[in-house]
């Protein structure tokens, strides 16, 4: 299980998060959705112990991140967004140098992985496109066999067919000790992988609930009037799609773009319908003092 | 698993280091050996043996060059530890920060004796085909003669600071201040090296003098590399 507790990072006089509280249990795919900025990546990169917080811990299954201790490292593997590889290694030889590391490695898994995204597991890496490349991270990557696995806009530079193989290779060799966090921009790629849903914003985690309990919070109106109650609305080819508060239990169909939009200029009715996580007494602490702030000025 | 330092792990870790870059050990060993090589051997021709301490002269010459590109390669095999992309993969390798830092001073160690095995068989093979100017093995240097333990223990203390030195350079992120610090780390080593035999004629107690010198050093460099590899973040 992945915690954070009263987490406060900054870059040196940039804050990036304030107080934040997660908790990840283990056995699902998480969607960590945020505007540009806001500090997916950073979080991700403190969740792997590659980053140290100024006040709060991170910690994986009980080990403090960014003590970076071996039995984690073999437990936690990131795919960032930005990868550099050695131009005249190929996939295997690269896996073949991080496999004494793992235990559970599979070398089956790997090259029955690479074969499916066709990719040679022998070619040079600098004979590749970037979205081979990134093919081939992605076959190691899940091939080392740990519980957590952080990816870190995956499908940027895949084409269409990749994107959704990689969406069935996920769904595919997901287990229930696993955890997975996606942190994207681009949601429809990872729509009905996603479940359950973490949007974070400067002023911390906006939302953090599951599919379910957001359809059953919020109803998605497709193809009607738009609707002067609706937290978000966007017109479509054939009507608006309104995303309103769910009054009458009806499930309807989660698109994700709209839940964003909805929650980023909503934030304070996501909070009263209970998609936010309850903040913690400092966190209210912290929030009172903000709006004394903002009071006096 | 064991969270402390695992020798089994550590072995893995200096195995991973030693044939990820194969490439750059060879190629920038080769060019360094052909842009010396020519430069020893006319040097050796021009002083011979007739200079009293020729001979071993060319022998710390080379041993220098060797020591040298065992500390620049590593520069290219961890390839900035402090850059903010490549540096990820090597800090989630699953090994503790102590075996990651001690793998890389190996590494650089084991690349020089390695080395410096080479280097003294090539220059015995010139010196058994009676190379002009290679008229003496480099035992039989007079100087040769007068190696004793404090002129030992100061020329590893020459290299293993520089070690260090370079570990910590190489977690910086500024390219120009990693350069310079090569380069200061450069000098030290070859001054480090030429400064014992300086002290023949002189006060042998001036060694020592230089040997403290050299471990306080040597020790600041070790502390400094390995608490920077503790707070390294990316």
């Amino acid at each position: 299980m992945i915690e954070i507790r009263n987490l406060d990072f900054s870059y040196k006089k940039s804050p990036v998060f304030s107080n934040i509280n997660l908790s990840l249990p283990e056995g699902s795919i998480y969607g960590l959705l945020g505007e540009n900025g806001v500090g997916k990546t950073t979080l991700l990169k403190l969740i792997c112990g590659l980053l140290r917080p100024k006040h709060g811990t991170v910690s994986v299954d009980g080990l403090t991140a960014h003590d970076r201790l071996p039995e984690m490292l073999q437990r936690i593997v990131i795919l960032p967004d930005e990868v550099s590889l050695p131009d005249n290694s190929t996939p295997q030889r690269y896996v073949n140098e991080l496999m004494p590391f793992y235990p559970n490695f599979a070398q089956g898994t790997f090259l029955h992985l690479m074969q499916e995204l066709e990719v040679e597991p022998d070619r040079k890496f600098r004979e590749m496109s970037f979205g081979q490349q990134k093919k081939s991270l992605i076959a190691a990557t899940l091939s080392l066999g740990t519980d957590y696995v952080l990816f870190d806009e995956p499908t940027n530079g895949l084409d269409i067919p990749s994107k959704a193989q990689f969406r069935a290779i996920l769904s595919r060799r997901f287990e229930e000790r696993n955890t997975i966090i996606i942190s994207t921009h681009q949601v429809k790629d990872v729509e009905n992988l996603i479940d359950p849903i973490v949007i974070l914003s400067n002023s911390g985690v906006l939302l953090d609930a599951s599919v379910q309990r957001i359809q059953q919070k919020l109803f998605f109106e497709y193809g009607g009037e738009q609707r002067p109650d609706a937290l978000y609305s966007e017109m479509q080819p054939g009507g608006f799609l309104n995303v309103i508060p769910n009054t009458t239990g009806e499930e309807s169909q989660l698109n994700i773009e709209a839940l964003f939009n909805a929650v980023l200029r909503n934030k304070n009715i996501i909070r009263e319908i209970g998609l936010t996580p309850n903040p913690s007494p400092r966190e209210k602490g912290a929030a009172a003092d903000k709006e004394t702030n903002m009071s006096n000025q | 698993m064991n969270n402390t330092f695992d020798i089994k792990r550590f072995c893995r870790l200096v195995w991973h280091d030693v044939r990820s870059c194969p490439k750059e050990y060879i190629t920038s060993g080769l060019s360094l050996a052909l842009t010396f090589s020519p430069l020893m051997v006319l040097s050796q021709q021009l002083l011979g043996n007739d200079y009293t301490h020729g001979t071993f002269y060319r022998l710390v010459l080379m041993i220098g060059m060797v020591t040298w590109w065992a500390l620049m390669v590593p520069s290219n095999v961890y390839p900035n530890m402090g850059n903010k992309k490549r540096g990820i993969y090597f800090a989630m390798l699953p090994a503790t920060k102590a075996e990651k830092h001690a793998s890389i001073a190996t590494v650089m160690v084991l690349m020089a004796v390695v080395l410096t095995a080479i280097g003294l068989t090539v220059d015995v093979l010139l010196t058994a085909v009676h190379l002009p100017g290679y008229t003496k093995y480099f035992w039989q240097s007079q100087t040769f003669q007068l190696i004793d333990l404090p002129m030992v223990v100061g020329s590893v203390l020459a290299f293993l600071g520089p070690v260090f030195g370079m570990i910590w350079a190489n977690t910086l992120t500024k390219n120009n201040l990693r350069l310079t610090m090569m380069v200061l780390m450069f000098l030290w080593m070859i001054g480090m090296l030429y400064a014992p035999p300086l002290f023949f004629d002189g006060k042998p107690q001036a060694y020592w003098i230089v040997i403290a010198v050299e471990v306080a050093v040597t020790l600041f460099l070790l502390w400094l590399s390995r608490w920077r590899m503790d707070h390294m973040t990316y």
